[in-house]
Order: structure tokens, then sequence, then C-alpha cells
């Protein structure tokens, strides 16, 4: 018998035998030495021919098939020659619709790459590229707007349970390589080919899906997928020793985005550094290690204490904007989470002003008024604020005094400069309480930040219902400066009269048209009630149209609109009385220009 | 029990005799205690890469940290602030094979807030470090080795040049030991191949502090690459060197950090660039740059007493500088509107009122020129400059005058003679 026909008589067996649930018999087929040779020479002829069953129909209806499928692979790896068999094995498992098959497949690949010691680099490299693009073809849950325990529900999403499924077979599919040039087994100097694209590997990984997935710890219980990332890590450790030098790696990435400039010259460059490459390691996946090593503690001990704390912070804040940037809620999470944990490490007043060069801090204040603003999970939006606050006090009195004159180019929202405002008094009173210099918070300086807070944007045509909350804010300020330096010792005093033009004054004026606007509306509504109530005594819609901060409010009904205007009236009202509260204590000031 | 273990451990762990206090303060915040002498005399210098093996331990002995652990040595840039205090400063005192305990205060660590999870606050923290070996800083973004970098002299501030700020610069270029150029120039980066700067060098002067002046590697691809650089005698495929001092840059405008003080430097940094250009006559550059000191001044926030006098000082000379390009330029709209500006700020500006002058004189306006001449000579009566333009004005009203005259004689003699032949002017008008 030539070899094309025992291979045609192997594969017919095999296949009538799966077919038929004869498993014993395909079994002592493939371990019949009538066949060695034909298996070894003709791999790619017998391999199609089992994997066609590793289909989710097998696994459900006739699981003993399943496993005899995946025992006949493990023996034709064994059996064939590897270069051959490797191809087959890797267009096979190139199927991203069928995990069943992909994961089967796993194993005697893993077989054949151990045939492979010497030639090694190449078919690694193959094996993983093909996991890697199966891996990022895999969905990722939608936003749910999950908050607190609500989370542990998206471990029954069915993209997290594939991903869990997929991920669960490819851990232990690398286990062995990355032991076989770890660094606690063989301390090593040089690089190594093997260990970078391993490391490649795995950070490519920890980018998509994992990002998109809950991998937090809960008390008692952690997900399967967050002991696969402790594990995904652990290898890391064991692979680049210290966790930390892909810092230095989101510098090189974030100077690398800011100048436009042609790349081309040093591409096909035999000595670059692999871990430059966006496509080998993409930033997302260097923030996801840092936030699963700095805000999830895993392998933090592990990494070297010997870093500033001020470092990880300055190099961490362009890894928190990659996440917070996202609009996918859980990235958000975690780029918040991060920024906790790296601003925690700081003590208040320690960060120097100096630093404010970087551009990224304006990026960083831009995208988290982004989150505190627009983002749709309320808890995000309030841990966004108090980080806001946490990262203006880690800075010394001027790099304070620099963040708030710059913060209103960046955020020109009246709730969030309300806030800001709320901030600069408490910066004041830090620093009438303290030793701290009161430089930056008292004269010319104070007066500043006062011109930039305390003013309104239109004058007396400003529209105050918009702007109420940044109103407020600058009355309170105000008042508390009055009450609360008598002495003059932030030269607030020489700057009353100024304050009186630039707000005081067109505030009272800008009452007054309010609220004479709003009445009128009010009194439209109301003669519009009672022609209804004539007709047919149902609430319908109404017509008279209202604008609040510039915006037509639509459709509203009746009561609605009654309600928006009775709001405005009463917000009149509190600006007013604290307004006057204002001049009081101004005028009961003895220090009044 | 604890306490007693404590404090034998701590007998253990204290500094030896022959400590040395190498805080810079003198307040005994480093001790360093050789071990074993390196060789050679040297020490590494700021932003060298250097490789240590190190054992970090508590006071109690206990070991929390250690690169042979990790199998593999640990390595840093020097002096960047990425490591903590005491060994920023403790390595640098170093030389190669060295093996050094450092014992290191919490200030110059971790301070009162530890490191969890493994420093403690306030812990005093104890290494044992071993300088392997170190190379110079490498600058390129490839981190391919083609861009090394070794201080010679350290930069002040923070600082360093963004992308298209203009920098000065001092360098000296060599190619083995042959010196192939020398010269001070100033350019804006990104541009530097207008003026004969590589791309590589151009890279690290990105990285360079103001008043650093370093020695810089460069592979030949960063430099003159397979092409070589037949004026300068350098072949194809040449490594070369430059020694480069930056004098002084350009700061981004936008910059969070800049204070009031910084912006006035800024302002007349581009004053100076600006002079210079207009003395040899590039109006256009000139332009540029005292555009520059404007827009650093421009805000009036942040300044105050001094500083606020020469803010408007600066920014008065910019405004008239710029009315003087504009003049030189025979753009007079523009040269009148700069004079505006200036004259806002001090009403009583002779240069101010000559320049709107001339302008206005440029602009065919011998009426308004006369009068904005006739302003400087009486503050500065001696003034001969502003009488003789009075004359030249006078002279262009006459001619103004004779011209209209001129036209319109012609334009009612050819009414004149228009009505006699079509007939009488108010029937014309009428029918059209």
């Amino acid at each position: 018998q030539n070899i094309d026909d025992l291979c045609s008589e192997l594969t017919t067996i095999l296949g009538d035998c799966l077919a038929s649930g004869r498993i014993n018999e395909a079994l002592s087929v493939i371990y019949n030495v009538k066949y060695d040779q034909c298996i070894k020479d003709k791999s790619w002829d017998i391999i199609p021919s089992v994997t066609k069953f590793l289909i989710q129909e097998t696994v459900d209806n006739s699981p003993e098939v399943f496993d005899c499928c995946e025992t006949l692979l493990k023996e034709i790896a064994e059996k064939s020659s590897p270069e051959e068999a490797l191809l087959e094995f890797l267009e096979q498992a190139e199927s991203f619709e069928n995990d069943v098959k992909f994961l089967a497949l796993l194993k005697p690949i893993q077989i054949i790459l151990f045939k492979l010691p010497k030639r090694r680099r190449q078919s690694l490299e193959w094996c993983l590229n093909m996991i890697e693009s199966h891996v990022t073809s895999l969905p990722v849950p939608e936003n749910y707007r999950l908050e607190g325990e609500e989370r542990k529900l998206l471990d029954s999403d069915p993209c997290v349970c594939r991903i869990t499924k997929v991920y669960g077979g490819i851990v232990p599919f690398c286990k062995p390589f990355v032991n076989e040039v770890s660094l606690r087994q063989r301390a090593e100097y040089q690089k190594n080919v093997q260990r970078d694209l391993l490391i490649c590997f795995i950070l490519q990984l920890l980018g998509h899906p994992l990002a998109f997935l809950d991998l937090e710890c809960y008390e008692k219980s952690s997900s399967a997928i967050r002991s696969m990332t402790e594990e995904l890590l652990t290898f890391l450790t064991y692979l680049a020793g210290d966790l930390m030098v892909f810092l230095e790696y989101a510098e090189t990435r974030e100077s690398e985005r800011r100048s436009k400039r042609n790349e081309n010259f040093t591409t096909g460059n035999s000595d670059e550094d692999i871990f430059c490459r966006e496509d080998k390691v993409p930033v997302l996946s260097i923030a996801i290690l840092y936030y699963l090593v700095l805000a999830e503690h895993i392998q933090l001990s592990e990494a070297p204490c010997i870093y500033s704390p001020l470092y990880i912070f300055q190099r961490c804040l362009y890894l928190i904007v990659v996440l917070i940037k996202h609009s996918e809620e859980l990235v958000v999470r975690k780029g918040l989470l991060l920024a906790n944990a790296v601003l925690v490490t700081l003590s208040e007043g320690s960060v120097p002003w100096n630093i404010l060069e970087s551009p990224i801090h304006k990026e960083f204040v831009e995208s988290l008024s982004k989150v505190m603003i627009c983002c749709e999970v309320e808890s995000f939006r309030k841990s966004a604020v108090l980080i806001l606050r946490s990262y203006l006090f880690k800075f010394d009195a001027k790099g304070r005094y620099l963040l708030m004159l710059n913060l209103p180019t960046v955020v020109n929202h009246s709730g969030i400069l309300g806030y800001l405002i709320t901030q600069l008094k408490d910066m004041i009173i830090n620093a009438l309480s303290s030793t701290m210099t009161l430089a930056y918070f008292t004269g010319k300086t104070l007066y500043d930040l006062m011109s930039i807070y305390c003013s309104l944007e239109h004058g007396a045509e400003t529209d105050l219902v918009e702007n109420v909350d940044q109103i407020v804010s600058a009355l309170n300020l105000i008042r508390f400066l009055a009450l609360r330096d008598r002495e003059n010792k932030t030269g607030m005093w020489d700057y009353v009269g100024v304050l009186e033009k630039s707000l005081l004054e067109p505030l009272r004026e800008g009452i007054k048209l309010s609220r004479a606007h709003y009445k009128l509306m009010l009194r439209d509504l109301e003669e519009e009630k009672n022609g209804m109530v004539n007709s047919d005594g149902l609430t319908r819609k109404s017509n008279v149209a209202i604008t609040v901060g510039g915006q037509m409010l639509p459709n509203l009904t009746h009561e609605n609109k009654v309600t928006v205007i009775t709001s405005a009236l009463n917000s009149f009202e509190l600006i007013e009385s604290l307004l006057s509260r204002v001049n009081e204590c101004i005028d009961s000031g003895t220090l009044k220009s | 029990m604890a306490a007693e273990n404590t404090e034998t451990a701590e007998v253990v762990q204290s500094p030896g005799p022959s400590a040395v206090d190498i805080s810079p303060d003198k307040d005994g915040g480093i001790l360093k205690e050789i071990i074993k002498e390196g060789t050679g005399f040297e020490t590494p210098v700021q932003g060298s890469r250097v490789f240590v093996h190190y054992v970090g331990t508590l006071t109690d002995g206990t070991k929390f940290d250690s690169s042979r652990d990790r199998g593999k040595p640990f390595d840093f840039n020097l002096g960047k602030g990425s490591v903590i205090k005491a060994w920023d400063i403790g390595v640098a005192t170093m030389r190669k094979g060295e093996v050094a305990v450092l014992t290191c205060k919490p200030e110059y660590a971790y301070g009162k807030a530890g490191s969890p999870p493994t420093i403690p606050p306030d812990a005093t923290l104890i290494f044992e470090i071993e300088v392997i070996e170190w190379t110079g800083e490498d600058l390129s973004q490839k981190k391919d080795g083609g861009i090394i970098r070794y201080q010679i002299t350290k930069g002040d501030g923070y600082s360093t040049p963004n992308e298209g700020a203009v920098v000065e610069v001092r360098l000296v270029g060599k190619h083995g030991n042959r010196v192939f150029e020398e010269r001070e120039l100033s350019f804006p980066l990104g541009e530097g191949s207008e003026f004969g700067i590589c791309e590589g060098l151009e890279r690290a002067i990105e990285k360079f502090k103001k008043g650093e002046k370093s020695r810089i590697e460069l592979k030949s691809k960063y430099a003159f690459k397979a092409e070589g650089k037949a004026e300068l005698a350098i072949p194809p495929n040449a490594d070369i060197e430059y020694e480069v001092e930056l004098k002084n840059f350009e700061k981004a405008k936008e910059s969070w950090s800049l204070d009031s003080a910084e912006k006035i430097e800024q302002a007349k940094f581009f004053k100076e660039k600006g002079t210079n250009y207009f003395k040899n006559e590039k109006y256009a550059l000139a332009l540029k740059m005292y555009k520059k000191v404007i827009s650093f001044l421009e805000f009036g926030s942040g300044f105050e007493g001094d500083l606020d006098a020469e803010r408007k000082a600066l920014l008065l000379v910019g405004h008239l500088n710029l009315a003087l390009c504009h003049l030189k330029l025979l753009e007079h709209v523009e040269a009148r509107d700069q004079c505006d500006k200036a004259l806002k700020l001090d009403p009583s500006s002779e240069k101010g009122l000559f320049r709107r002058g001339q302008a206005n004189l440029g602009l065919g306006e011998p009426e308004k020129a006369k009068v904005d001449f006739e302003a400087v000579c009486k503050m500065d009566p001696n003034n001969k400059a502003a009488a003789n333009q009075i004359i030249l004005c006078n002279k262009k009203i006459k001619e103004q005058k004779g011209r209209e005259k001129k036209i319109y004689a012609n334009m009612f003699e050819k009414f004149a003679q228009r009505d006699r032949e079509v007939g009488t002017p108010m029937e014309t008008a009428e029918v059209n």
C-alpha cells in the first residue's frame, strides 16, 4: 500500500468512527504503527478529518467523541513532523467564531512547539499572533451603567463568560513558555527574543478585551477572570523583572503622540526597542497594567521599592487620560481608580509647581471635567469631583495658584466653576491659617484670581439661571473674605470697589431684569391655563415658549413649566439675599476704600 | 518580646563608624558607608543610565526588596527624580564596582506616607548598592542607542523646549578627532534641516534645559546618513558627535507653569531677537518676533508692581517696533494701528506720534500726518526730523490741493461742455 492510499484509508476510518461514536476504534487506529509514517508525512490531510468534529454540537451531544478528538489530535501532534502540522493546526484554529475549536487546538499546538526548541522564535510568534487575533476579535460587554454591587452581575454577561473561557485556555498555554525564560529560573542580563515576545503578548492580553471587564476584587469573591489576570501579572514579573519599567514607555508614547514628526526614517530599525511600538505594546495595555499594579495592588509587593511617588504620578497622568477618555464606563472607572491610587501616595502641598510645564495637566483636567459633567454613572461623576480637589491640593502654593489661574480656560461649566471657587476659598483658609506662604493668595495675585472667578461674563445680561452655581459660590467667597479678613491680610479690601463694579452692581441689575422676564412668562402661562380649563379641563400641551440657559425647553406640560419658572425665581431670591448679605458685610467693614 | 527583638535588630542595622553624611544639607539624612572600593575615579554624571544590584532592608532587619531576587540588575536614569532622593544623591557619588550601604532617613525616601504595602510610614531605609556599570542617556525615541547624551554642565530650571520653539545654541561638531563645524545660531525646533542641523541633534536639544551643556553621540542614521555631507567633509554612514550648549529658548505661551516674571523674560528674549533681525533688515522676521513679544504680555492678569511697569514698557516698545517694521514693509494701515495701540498706552509717546505721522503720510493723509508731527514738535521743539516732516506735509497738502483744483476745474469745464451739448442740466437730471 502506498502512502497516499494509507492516508485516505485513515481519514475515512477516523471520519466514520467519530461520526458514529465508535471512539475505541478511532483510538486503536491512531495507535496503529501501520499509519505512523503517513501521520508523519501527511498530517495536513489527517488533521481536518478530526477538527471538523470540534464544534459546540459535539460537546453538547456526545462529549466522549469530543474528548476522543482531543486525544487523537494530541497523538497526531506527537507523531507528525512538526513544521507541517503546525501550519495546519494554526490554519484550523483561525476561526474567530468557534471558541471550542480554538481552545481544543491549543494543546496540540503546545505539544508541537515543544518539539521545535531550536526554531521556536518564529513558530511561537505565529502561534501568539494567531491567539492575539482571536482575542482581539472577542466582543466586549456593553455599558450597563451598573453601580456598586450591581457590577457583580456582569459575571453572567455572555461576552464576559466567553472571554473568561478563552483566557482560561490561553493562560495555561503560555505558562511553560514563560517558565522556560523566567528570570526567576535563571538570572540573565541579556535580552532574549522569546522573553520579549511573551512580554508583548501578555501586555496585549491586558488590553482588549480585558480593559472592558470588571477586574476588581470584592471582599470575599473575585471573578475567575481576576485570578487569571493575577496569573498574567505574575508571568510578567517573571519575564520583565521590574514591572515599573513600562512607565518609561508610557512617557515615550506620550511625547511621540505630541510631536507630529514623521517617523519613517527609523522604520525597519533593527536596534529598535520592540516595547516602543504601539502595535506591539498598545498604550491601553500599559494603562491597564498600572491600574492593576497600583490600584488593585496585584504584584505591587514584587515591584522595586525605589521609585519616587512623584515620578509614578507624573507618568501615570497620561495613562489616566487614556483611560478616562474612553466611552466604555468600566475603562473610565479604571482610570478614576488609578488616579485615586497615585494621588493617595502624595502628601498635600508636596507636588512642585514646575511640573505644570507639561501639557498633560491641561489634558488631565479637561478629560476629568468631561467625566464630572457628562458621565452617565453618578458615582463616577462624584469620584471625579473628589479627584479634582485632591489633585489641586497636592500642589504647593504656587502650583495651586497657577492651576486656579489656568483652569477656567479649560472648564467653562458653571457647576465646576462654582466648585473651583469653593476650592479657592479653602486654599485661602489654608494659607491664612497655616505658616504656609500667603504670597499667592494675597494682593494682586489674589485679585487676579477673584477677577476671573467673581465676574459676570456678559455683565447684567448674563444668564443667571445658567450661572447660578458660579454666582452663589462667588458671593459666598466675597462674604467669607469680608468677614474673616477684617485686618486685610489678603489685601482683598483694596479691590472691593472693583468687585462692586465687576460683580455686585451688574448682578443687582441682572436680578431685576431676569425677575421681570420670568414673571412675565409666569403670567403668560397663567393666562394660557385659564384658557385651557375653559375648553376641556385637561392638561394640554402648553404653547408658551421657555428658554433657560439659551436652550428652548421642549414640550413641557404646563405644570412642568411653572415648576421651572418657580425654581428660577427661587434662585433669584437666593442670589439676592446673598447679595444683600455681602453688601452688608462690605459696608460694615472698616477698611472699605 | 517584640520590643527586645527590634532593639537587637537595630543594633545590627545601624550605620558603621566609617559612614559619611552625604546629604546636601548635612542633616544626616543620607549616610554612606563604603563596603568595597570601586575602580577608577569617575562617577556617573546626571542623566546616565546606571545599572545596579541592591538589597533594601528596614531598620529591624526585614528585607523589603532586592534586585537579585528578581534576577536582573535594576537600571534607571540618574538625577531625573524617578527614584527616591537618597538614590539620586547617593548613587551619583559611587564609582564603578563600588559597593556601599546607604542609610536613608524618611525625608529622603518615602516620608510620612511610606509606600504601602511594603514600606511603613516614617521609615528609615537601608540599601546595600553595587554599581555594576553605566552608559550615557539614550535620547532616541525608539531607544535604539542612536542618540546618546553625556552631560557636562547641568541646566537650570525644569522646562525643555517644545517643538517649534526658537532655540539659541552653541555647538561644536566632531567627526573622529576633527572639528567640522563650530557655530552659534538660533532656529525653531523642527526646522533644523534648513539650518544644517541634523534630526538627531534636534531630538537631543528637545531634552535640554536652559544653560545645559552636553556631549551628544549620534549614529549616522540620526546624523548625515548614507549621503554624508560633502561641504563638511563628512563621509557616508559616519557616526559623529556634538558638544552643545542651550543658551536660551522660547517657552510655550500656553504653558501653565509660566508666572509673570517668566513671561516678562520671554518677551525680552523675543524683543532682542526682533531687534537683531531688524538691524539686518529682515523686517518680516523681526515682525514675527515682535508679535511674540506682545503675545506674552497681552493678558493683564498675573502682573504686579515693578513687573507691571516693566510689562507696560515692553508692550509699548513692542507696538512701536511693530509699527516701524510695518512702515519698512510699506504696510501703512497696520503701522497706523500699531501706533494707535502704543499711543493708547502712552499718549505722549514721541515715537508713536512720529511713526503714525509717517503711516498717515504713506496712506496719503498729509493733513492727519501734519497733526501728528506738530504734536511731536510741541513736545520737543528741537526735533528737526518732525519739523522737516511738517514741511513735507505742507508740500503734499499743497500738491494735493493743486491736483484737486485741476481735477475739479476740468470737471466743471467738462460738465459745462456737456450741458451746452445736451441742454439744461435740470432736464437731464430728471430724465436720468
